[in-house]
């Protein structure tokens, strides 16, 4: 092995990670050459592997954050599907609301009013019985309208 | 709590569940963020995001796969597209004239716990992955800061496990010659 393939294969070296046969030659060449010893220990001084690294921890109240972020999005989210179900929404409540009222106007002029009427003769029967007055009559007996008739259809009588 | 019993409570909107979900997951995410977006503001920004797509998706989510691989393919997948968006706006922010000086700028770490050869290391390794291709620091990236086997890093990326073989050989290889110039001073 030349110095040059020696210096690629470091690190690899260093992780355990090259067969037997060139660790053998690596081995040998380290040992013969001081310039490459060298630079093997400055690398194994800096480069320790990967069991000698150390983890960098999450700092303190970083669920706080993400747990607001979280919601300000879940909130964001449901914010955006109303934005996005209204435009379409709007206009099938304004056809919907106007068929109805398209639909009820012509219900509505298209039912008679059977049962109104019917009540209505009902009531004019026990008045008529019961009190003796005509409910459609504007000028019932005893009332001022009556009197005034009577003076206009009778005036001799009343008028001397 | 069983996977399945977990995605099924995730699925009908228990909080509890979510919030578990959270817990389990949150320090995997942010160090994954960290990662790819080299500041802990923006890995804060993203994991908040992440687990509203998480959220939001789980209905997607097929059974037949592992829910860890598919929360780290989620992970990745938005760094990803967060730091393209990113090198997109520096580009016509024109800030690239200065990208190198800033990969390593923004890789140091500042935490106080670190020690300072620490630091320096641990950013000049940074930058070094950074200049790898995509598919090369993904695959680094989860192997190195997230210790997944080969078989896990091809669920994530949904790639043979000869394929994630052959991207940290080559990962490893160009990272070797980036990090060898740049450790003359150690
Ligand atoms: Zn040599």
């Amino acid at each position: 092995m030349n110095h040059n393939k020696v210096r690629k294969y470091l690190l690899i070296y260093l992780d355990g990670d090259l067969d037997d046969n060139k660790c053998s030659q690596m081995e040998a060449h380290i040992a013969k050459c001081a310039s490459c010893r060298r630079e093997y220990e400055r690398l194994q001084h800096v480069y320790k592997g990967p069991q000698h690294c150390r983890r960098e921890s999450a700092p303190p109240f970083l669920w706080t954050r993400v747990n607001t972020r979280l919601k300000s999005l879940q909130r964001e989210r449901r914010q955006g599907e109303l934005k996005t179900v209204l435009p379409i929404l709007q206009p099938l409540m304004t056809a919907t609301l106007l068929i109805a009222a398209v639909f009820c106007g012509y219900f509505l002029g298209n039912t008679p009013v059977h049962s109104d009427l019917q009540q209505a003769n009902v009531a004019e029967e026990v008045m008529q019985q019961t009190f003796d007055i005509d409910v459609f009559d504007p000028n019932p007996p005893q009332s001022l309208g009556r009197a005034i008739m009577m003076i206009y259809e009778r005036p001799d009588e009343v008028l001397p | 709590m069983q996977e399945r019993e977990l995605i099924k409570k995730l699925r009908s909107g228990d909080e509890q569940a979510y919030k578990r979900l959270f817990d389990f997951y949150a320090d995997r995410i942010y160090n994954i963020c960290v990662r790819f977006l080299n500041s802990r503001q923006e890995a804060e920004d993203a994991v908040q995001d992440i687990f509203c797509k998480i959220y939001f998706s789980i209905d997607r989510f097929r059974e037949d796969a592992r829910l860890t691989s598919w929360i780290y393919r989620i992970s990745v997948n938005h760094c990803l597209n967060a730091q393209r968006q990113k090198r997109r706006a520096r580009f016509f922010s024109l800030d690239w004239l200065s990208e190198g000086e800033m990969t390593l700028k923004s890789a140091r770490s500042d935490d106080p716990q670190d020690s300072l050869e620490k630091k320096e290391t641990e950013s000049i390794i940074q930058a070094a992955i950074n200049g790898l291709s995509e598919k090369q620091r993904t695959a680094l990236v989860l192997f190195r800061y997230e210790g997944l086997t080969y078989q896990e890093i091809a669920e994530v990326l949904n790639i043979s496990v000869a394929a994630v073989e052959s991207r940290l050989f080559q990962a490893k290889q160009e990272l070797c010659k980036k990090l060898l110039p740049l450790l003359k001073d150690f």
